[in-house]
């Protein structure tokens, strides 16, 4: 038991610590969003996960572990959606950028 | 065992706040700032679960529950505010 909630915990702190290098290090909105949907899902993910793992014996406590993991998974898809969607008018991508499939979709609106 | 990676965690989990903090201070235009400002808010959420977990309490999954409500209301409103200049408007679709 305590060899599980130490081994997801690892998980999730090293997917918290690789995804926040990412977004200091990322050159473009558009990439750093990548690295922090890594951050929310994985990460915190795992986190969740070992908590519930650790209030597994007490029965209705560790539901509410899981909820704040099936919360955090369908609602990080959404924001970073959302952040992406609102910089596509206001931020040029990164100039070694290959493709921007969006671009007439931004035009038309 | 879990006493130490409960304290590496807690430290690893600071020195990622503050990487992010540099970005939502140095970040060079709002959509990253929103950004760093939700991943901040989730890894409070990830030490007040830790926390959950080093004391044996339930009351810090709440709180984890309740800031992570905050960081997903709070990102849609700015990002709308940005998209369409207002948070509520008229628009049915």
């Amino acid at each position: 038991m305590e060899i599980g909630i130490s081994v997801f915990m690892i998980i999730g702190i090293v997917f918290i610590v690789v995804g926040s290098v990412g977004v200091l290090r990322f050159p473009d909105v558009y990439t750093r969003l990548h690295s922090c949907g890594l951050i929310s899902t994985l990460g915190v993910g795992s986190l969740a996960l070992s908590c519930f793992i650790f209030f597994l014996k007490d029965g209705a406590i560790s539901i509410k572990a899981l909820i704040f993991l099936v919360f955090t998974i369908l609602t990080t898809p959404v924001s970073t959606h959302l952040i992406g969607r609102a910089s596509l008018k206001s931020v040029p991508l990164w100039e070694k950028s290959t493709a921007n499939e969006l671009e007439r979709d931004v035009m038309d609106n | 065992m879990l006493e130490v990676v409960i304290y590496l965690s807690l430290i690893a989990l600071s020195i990622s706040i503050l990487i992010l903090l540099v970005r939502l201070i140095r970040g060079p235009s709002v959509p990253d700032r929103i950004m760093a400002a939700d991943s901040i808010l989730l890894l409070v959420g990830g030490v007040s679960l830790i926390l959950s977990v080093k004391y044996g309490s339930d009351f810090y999954i709440d709180i984890a529950i309740l800031v992570g409500v905050v960081a997903f209301v709070g990102t849609v409103a700015l990002t709308k505010f940005i998209i369409k200049g207002r948070v509520i408007d008229g628009d049915r679709d």
